[in-house]
């Protein structure tokens, strides 16, 4: 430990950690820096911002079993108008761990020897460095900090810095503060995760001093929700826009002209989702233009222990909307894979801000606009926000779940929301899926099918020629080419019947009408084979009809059975003979086939009810299903 | 939707198992009772009880 007086203020000042590369002055918030020659005074940075953090300097914590203590600070400003504050943890292992805190997340990460990092011109938000994806390039300006710093900080300078996400929490920052870049690399992390404990610290300071205050311009009420994280407030009752000052106050900066929507879900109203009660703390409404202008708005909804979650909503279709890690995201350019699940694109627009009312996290303005990127799985969607320039730029995912009014009524307690009059962009089918059921049931009938072809397997119980010509003809003159015989018996043991009549006719025909008899029970049932036969040459070969008839008769109760066959035929002929052969136990396959077809029918109108409403799902998107892109002729 | 098709198909497959194991034909049934010795009855007789008639032939 060195201890030394300020060259600035004469006040005493510590460097109690043998590395670190300045102290900022308590007293005068003068950097100084240890050098060869001695201390150097760099500059005076300004007063800390009362930020409302839980931590605060000399706080101890343990990482991975490594017992650390935060020994300095300092406050980051993003050109955008955002701050962040990096607290510096010095390791029981001589290590340096940076803990950023913003927005009341945790990064911790430490220095590592990378080679071949890209430079800052050649960084792009989206880029990827091994597992992990540029998320956000951008250019900070030190503001104010204190203690010990393990980087030489000059005051009023600015610092050019990418920061990179990956799956699971991984997170890193490559640092262009120096002439070769730096990399950073660890993970978002909890309080408790650094062996923090939040209770045992002073109770978090409100960034704004009271939740009730009044409107600048109209003196209307301003019930804040967080105010802890407001970074600006539009009143809305008149549309008058305040920022939140580093002193806690309200700063009045204009009224909005424009006047929106009426929120159909109250600013201050309170709905559970889940398991975590939200509160409503600011309403905007957004815009695409294409050929029109489309709108919808959006809640911002905060929990305390959850954070912001975002509630839309979209020509009357609800979703719920988290934040979703930027390295857990895939981003194929066409579809997107988040947590398992593929989303097609949908739609690639920038979406600007209409109108506002209540409170907000970040200095949100009418007009503001971003790139919006839509990604699609219903029930569930992905959104890609990129914002700001070239250089400094940011993506934000989000990921949405469909919600049906009447859960968004339940959920915060409001009665008569619209119903939607169109299918929404991610919008479950509620017909569900039915390819797989009628797999299963097609496989049924084959199974059934077998299974019958098994049991009951085809066998012959008659079979007789006969020659009708040569019976004696009836004593009716008008029934000349008529005969009527009776077969001998048969058994029959209850199964279904194939009769099949075979006669050698050439242009010519003979029908034979049948009844099979039980003459026990009186029971008979009747069939008809009509057998015709036609052929000659007329530019070639042809032929009509067949020599062979089938008929098939229901199952009959199993017993002793006699035919009954009456044949007539062709008056200008005599017939040939007529082969009679009947068979028990035949595997249909016309009720085979009419099985297969009943299944299939409602299955391919089910398809087209889907497809129908697949196709109203994407005809307002800037996208095909295929993930094409559409052009005006398309959407004629 | 899922549930009626399901429900649908399945009655379908039941129906069509059913319906070839009791050996039915579907369509409309000759079947029916005559009484007892019209075998041996007069020519014309059994016809009397079923007769199609023949509609074909060039």
């Amino acid at each position: 430990m060195a201890v030394a007086n300020c060259p600035s203020c004469g006040g005493p000042i510590t460097f109690a950690i043998g590395s670190s590369a300045v102290v900022i002055c308590d007293y005068c918030h003068s950097v100084v820096a240890r050098t060869d020659r001695g201390l150097e005074d760099l500059g005076k940075v300004a007063a800390l911002i009362d930020t409302g953090s839980p931590l605060r300097r000399d706080l101890p914590g343990n990482y991975r079993g490594v017992g650390f203590r935060l020994v300095g600070r300092t406050q980051m400003r993003h050109q955008a108008g955002g701050m962040w504050e990096e607290w510096y943890g010095a390791f029981d292992d001589g290590r340096w761990g940076w803990l950023a805190e913003a927005a009341g997340k945790y990064y911790i990460t430490f220095k590592v020897e990378a080679k071949g990092l890209p430079t800052f011109e050649q960084v792009e938000v989206g880029g990827r460095l091994g597992d992990l994806v540029v998320q956000e390039i951008g250019t900070a300006a030190l503001i104010s900090g204190e203690g010990e710093i393990p980087w030489r900080v000059m005051p009023g300078d600015t610092y050019d810095y990418a920061d990179l996400s990956g799956p699971s929490r991984k997170f890193a920052t490559i640092d262009y503060s120096e002439d070769v870049p730096l990399l950073f690399q660890g993970q978002e992390t909890t309080l408790k995760e650094l062996g923090i404990s939040i209770n045992l610290e002073p109770r978090r300071e409100r960034k704004v001093s009271v939740e009730r205050l009044n409107c600048s311009n109209c003196g209307g009420p301003l019930n804040l929700v967080a105010p802890d994280q407001a970074e600006r407030i539009v009143c809305p009752n008149c549309g008058g826009v305040h920022d939140v000052t580093s002193e806690g106050n309200l700063k009045y900066l204009e009224a909005l002209k424009a006047r929106g929507p009426k929120p159909l879900v109250p600013l201050g109203g309170k709905g559970k989702i889940g398991d975590v009660e939200y509160v409503v703390a600011g309403f905007m409404q957004r815009s695409v233009t294409f050929d029109i202008k489309y709108y919808w708005t959006e809640y911002l909804l905060y929990n305390a222990g959850t954070g912001f979650r975002w509630l839309v909503d979209s020509d009357d279709h609800w979703s719920f909307v988290e934040p979703a890690a930027t390295g857990d995201v895939t981003d194929n350019g066409k579809t997107v894979i988040y947590q398992g699940n593929t989303y097609k694109i949908y739609q690639d627009a920038p979406a600007t801000v209409e109108f506002v009312a209540g409170e907000f996290y970040w200095k949100v303005q009418v007009g503001e606009t971003v790139r919006a990127v839509d990604y699609i799985a219903p029930p569930e969607g992905m959104a890609k926000e990129v914002s700001g320039t070239k250089k400094a730029k940011e993506v934000n995912w989000s990921h949405a779940r469909y919600m049906p009014v009447a859960e968004v009524e339940q959920a915060f307690g409001v009665t008569g929301l619209p119903r939607p009059s169109k299918i929404g962009m991610i919008q479950p089918y509620t017909g569900g899926k039915v390819s797989d059921l009628w797999a299963k049931l097609i496989a049924a009938v084959f199974v059934i099918g077998i299974l019958l072809a098994v049991t009951r397997p085809r066998h012959e119980v008659f079979s007789q020629l006969y020659d009708f010509s040569t019976l004696p003809p009836p004593t009716d003159p008008s029934a000349k080419n008529t005969r009527v015989v009776f077969t001998p018996t048969f058994e029959l043991s209850g199964k279904n019947l194939e009769v099949e009549g075979y006669s050698q006719v050439t242009n010519s025909w003979v029908y034979v009408a049948g009844d099979i008899g039980n003459e026990a029970t009186g029971l008979i049932d009747g069939f008809e084979l009509p057998i015709e036969y036609y052929e000659g040459y007329d530019d070639g070969h042809w032929s009509e009809g067949s020599r062979a008839k089938k008929t098939y008769v229901a199952a009959l109760p199993k017993g002793t059975y006699s035919m009954r066959l009456e044949a007539q035929w062709d008056e200008k002929s005599t017939p040939p003979p007529v082969m009679i052969t009947v068979k028990e136990g035949v595997f249909r396959w016309t009720h085979f086939f009419l099985a297969l077809l009943l299944v299939t029918l409602p299955a391919i109108f089910l398809g087209f009810r889907k497809a129908r409403f697949e196709s109203a799902r994407w005809a307002d998107a800037s996208y095909t299903s295929m993930g094409t892109e559409r052009d005006d002729d398309d959407e004629e | 939707m899922r549930r009626f098709y399901g429900i649908l198909g399945t009655l379908i497959v039941l129906g069509y198992g059913f319906v070839d194991w009791k050996g039915y034909e579907l369509g409309r049934s000759h079947r029916q009772y005559v009484p007892h010795g019209l075998r041996s009855a007069a020519h014309g007789g059994y016809r009397s009880f079923w007769f199609g008639g023949f509609h074909g032939g060039k």
